[in-house]
């Protein structure tokens, strides 16, 4: 297959400046020489298959996007992302947007290939304008489709969202204003990504908020990023599935003596729910449980973050444990997807190199991880 | 890691993945003898491996890591060992290339490519890569830094004192369970004993 030099090139500036990159930077990073690079961007030498190599593992792609001369598929949503919000993404935030989509696409490889993961396909048909009424029905069907009885309450609702096949990541993005976002990937499909800089609980929410945009506006949207605060009918759509999805009315209207609240009740019953103060408040005014003075009170307060447990960090950890699994955590690698690499590499679908970079680590950290995770399968 | 390998003998020309170059480098009793005029191996990687082994922005290096990159520059400023050699675009359309490469890692898929394409022997020390190239390359062109050890004691370039002394150098870089090859070259350790005891045997 004779190689479309002008795509590739296309393709290398194309990368180059959605990372905001200079020549000097990417031969800083991969060591091709920048006379070798300029070439390669104008069309007058073809890098060599290794140099390609080079260059898919820095930009965190497949290579064979490349070296085949398909168009810009697997590009197209980080660019519609950085085009339409470009400065609200600082250098930093595109590469963990690129590396959370990197983890999404292995994930989806790995699933695929590992026939004993059961995956639900949860389809919500919209049946009404209202945005409103769309998420909280929306929010309804999937408790039920999970099997959730009505006074229910969803702890770990990462493993409902991968249970429905939404790719759930959590990374620290720099702009403290995006508490996270959706992007419909044309390989690893439904994928989002959860601020990790704020709060355990908010964390919960936006979890919560952002699948919502993959059950509810996926038809619509391949990209969809949530900044703190909006109030378009969108995100309204999604906070009300959010909010009913992990404090259902019916719940709500039996705790106890649940038309009166002082500080002490709000914290109790936020740290129970592992939702903050304000979203708890916020459900109870919805459900007509309390008033305006009552909501303020409840707000008024909030749940110490040391008593805040993460529910993707089993408390039975021990504390080194627990900080080496929360540094991998910060940096989308939750045991979830540390297991699904682990069981691959078992199964014989990746080799260990394979699994480091599924993993973005060196060799050494995957033996430390092997170790973490009591793997005693060695080389 | 499973011997049906026999210590008996070993291709000297080799193009070696990332693990398998630290794990040779593990060792300097090992790389000496593997190196040595006695026995004239030959180590090359590709391009892709280089970047992996020395260019790579790592998140923290240790200090034994730190160390292998050392011998690495210094082995490669020598001129003798570790050269590397670039694929073309057109070695990583091929099928089989393809097909391979979400299974594999970059350095080992590149390794393998090159290795079939320059006849050379492919060394790595990851048992699903050895079975993944098997299926590339002729069986015994697929070979261990634990082989490359057998051989050696096997053809009398290292001693058995020897052997102490390369599982603890490896060792000092090694210091989690995976990763850690001195099972396998205790293993082989005994299969190059029992062979050579065979092989020395007069026969009645």
């Amino acid at each position: 297959m004779a190689l479309d030099r002008a795509l590739l090139a296309e393709k290398l500036i194309k990368y180059r400046n959605q990372f905001q990159l200079t020549i000097g930077e990417v031969f800083y990073a991969t060591g091709i020489d920048e006379k070798l690079l300029t070439a390669y961007e104008n069309q007058e030498k073809v890098p060599t298959g290794d140099e390609i190599l080079i260059l898919s593992d820095y930009y965190k792609c497949d290579y064979k996007f490349f070296i085949s001369n398909e168009k810009l598929t697997p590009f197209e949503q980080t660019e519609t992302l950085f085009r339409r919000y470009g400065k609200e993404f600082s250098k930093e935030d595109r590469w963990s947007i690129q590396e959370f989509l990197f983890l999404a696409e292995c994930e989806s490889y790995l699933i695929q290939n590992l026939h004993n993961i059961p995956r639900k396909i949860f389809k919500y048909s919209k049946k009404s304008h209202n945005h409103k009424i769309n998420g909280i029905n929306a929010s309804k069907e999937l408790r039920k489709f999970l099997k959730y009885a009505p006074n229910q309450v969803p702890l770990n609702i990462y493993k409902d969202f991968r249970s429905i096949d939404i790719k759930a990541y959590r990374r620290k993005l720099s702009n403290s204003n995006i508490s996270g976002l959706y992007i419909r990937h044309p390989l690893a499909g439904k994928c989002i990504l959860i601020n990790y800089s704020e709060d355990i609980y908010r964390q919960r929410f936006t979890a919560a908020h952002e699948a919502a945009h993959a059950i509810l506006d996926d038809d619509e949207e391949d990209v969809i990023v949530s900044f703190k605060g909006e109030t378009n009918y969108i995100e309204v759509g999604a906070n009300n599935f959010a909010s009913h999805y992990l404090l259902p009315p019916e719940f709500l209207q039996q705790i106890p003596e649940c038309h009166s609240w002082d500080t002490d009740k709000a914290l109790l019953w936020a740290s129970k729910l592992k939702v903050s103060t304000k979203a708890l408040a916020y459900a109870l005014k919805n459900s007509k449980l309390i008033d305006v003075g009552t909501e303020k009170t409840i707000k008024s307060v909030r749940v110490n973050r040391h008593l805040k447990s993460d529910p993707e960090l089993s408390e039975d950890l021990s504390p080194n444990t627990k900080i080496r699994k929360k540094f991998l955590l910060e940096r989308g690698l939750s045991s979830y997807y540390v297991n699904l690499c682990f069981e691959a590499y078992r199964a014989n679908i990746i080799t260990a190199p394979r699994m480091a970079e599924m993993l973005l680590v060196e060799q050494n950290e995957l033996f430390e991880i092997a170790d973490l995770y009591g793997e005693v399968d060695s080389v | 890691m499973t011997y049906k390998i026999s210590p008996r003998s070993f291709v000297k020309y080799n193009v070696a993945d990332t693990c398998s170059i630290w794990n040779i480098l593990s060792s300097k009793v090992l790389y000496k003898a593997a190196t040595s005029k006695a026995s004239k191996c030959y180590f090359c990687c590709t391009q892709f491996v280089c970047y992996e082994c020395l260019i790579r922005t790592r998140n923290n290096q240790s200090d034994t890591e730190t160390e292998l990159k050392r011998r690495l520059i210094e082995e490669r400023k020598r001129g003798a060992q570790f050269a590397d050699y670039p694929l073309d675009i057109e070695d990583l359309q091929d099928v089989e290339a393809l097909e391979n490469r979400r299974r594999l890692g970059k350095g080992e898929l590149s390794s393998i490519i090159l290795a079939k394409k320059t006849r050379q022997a492919f060394v790595t020390d990851d048992k699903k890569a050895r079975n993944l190239a098997e299926k590339v390359l002729d069986a015994n062109m697929v070979q261990t830094t634990p082989h490359l050890f057998g051989w050696l004691l096997y053809s009398n370039i290292l001693i058995d004192s020897d052997k102490t002394t390369v599982i603890k150098e490896h060792s000092k870089f090694r210091t989690t369970n995976w990763g850690n090859l001195t099972i396998f070259f205790e293993k082989m350790y005994m299969k190059a004993m029992e062979y050579k005891l065979m092989d020395n045997t007069p026969k009645v």
